[in-house]
């Protein structure tokens, strides 16, 4: 059960964090974003293909998607870190 | 590292998507073969740190931000065949839940990412290891120098695509890298950090057995 709460716990603090980063960063341009200006100036004219195939979230939104996946690869990594430690106990110093 | 959907040409997605299959087809039969037992809690926290560190968007110098890519700690405890089939799962979500990338684009991405980026992170931490560099070292080593191979190569993709007129590729090239480099070196030097941290963490979870030989960190 502690196990649990210390996983659920780091997963809340980085989804704080990830959110926090994320509302930081939202001013900035991204380095992807900046790439594909270089293509419009090395390619002038040039039109992707395709569009967005899945959902284009607003910047809020998009943020707090972040945010979520931050967290729960948070929850992963503690949950492997955690539940290995307790499969065979640590050795007591 | 997220080229955009419909930003490379046709003939370029395809040749991108051929080169990455069979690596994601290896991969998934190489992770069924290793994960058993103890060693699926070590991919777990992996793959969590793969998650959770491509899902930062940092804020760098020069008013611009990017992304850690996450990958050296699957490679450094799994090798670089166990990372393709887990960045296709992370670059499918990001394509599809927050447009970025995207499923044109996705051999390219998962080429320069959970590739090129995977085996420069797991032959650089074994090449420092070998000549006596500490086990956290070569780690913060090998996820900051393969955090920017990944950019290094998404440059060369890009390049390959949209040559400069006038000076070509390799011009090309040296454009798209100065673009990353500035926002991407010290989110590198970062991630360095936190990979190594993510380690310590996992080889700590279980004193009594330590990680893997392969891995060499002591327990």
């Amino acid at each position: 059960m502690r196990r649990a709460w210390i996983a659920a716990a780091a997963a809340l603090a980085v989804f704080a964090g990830g959110w926090w980063a994320a509302e930081l960063a939202s001013g900035t341009a991204g380095s992807d974003e900046s790439a594909m200006q270089v293509v419009e100036q090395l390619s002038p004219g040039y039109e992707p293909w395709m569009s967005d195939t899945g959902l284009t979230p607003d910047p809020a939104r998009e943020r707090l998607l972040f945010a979520f996946q931050a967290g729960a690869g948070a929850l992963l990594f503690a949950v492997g870190v955690l539940w290995r430690g307790a499969r065979t106990g640590r050795r007591e110093p | 590292m997220h080229i955009s959907e419909g930003f490379l040409p046709l003939a370029h997605s395809a040749l991108w998507t051929a080169a990455a299959a069979p690596f994601v087809l290896d991969s998934a039969r190489h992770v069924r073969r290793v994960c058993s037992g103890q060693r699926r809690f070590e991919l777990a926290a992996a793959g969590g740190i793969l998650l959770l560190l491509t899902a930062l968007k940092i804020p760098s110098v020069a008013g611009s931000s990017s992304h850690p890519t996450g990958i050296a700690l699957a490679a450094i405890l799994f090798g670089p065949r166990a990372v393709p089939v887990l960045c296709v799962v992370v670059l499918v979500l990001q394509a599809l839940v927050l447009a970025h990338g995207g499923l044109t684009t996705l051999g390219a991405n998962l080429f320069s990412l959970g590739i090129a980026g995977a085996f420069v992170a797991s032959w650089l931490y074994r090449g420092l290891k070998a000549v006596g560099i500490p086990v956290y070292g070569a780690c913060w080593a090998a996820a900051a120098v393969s955090s920017v191979a990944v950019y290094g190569v998404t440059s060369l993709q890009l390049a390959l695509a949209f040559p400069d007129p006038g000076s070509g590729v390799s011009g090309a090239a040296m454009k798209f890298a100065a673009v990353f480099a500035w926002t991407q070196i010290p989110i590198a030097i970062t991630e360095g950090f936190l990979t190594s941290a993510a380690l310590k963490l996992l080889a700590r979870s279980r004193a009594d057995a330590g990680l893997p030989e392969s891995v060499g960190v002591p327990g």
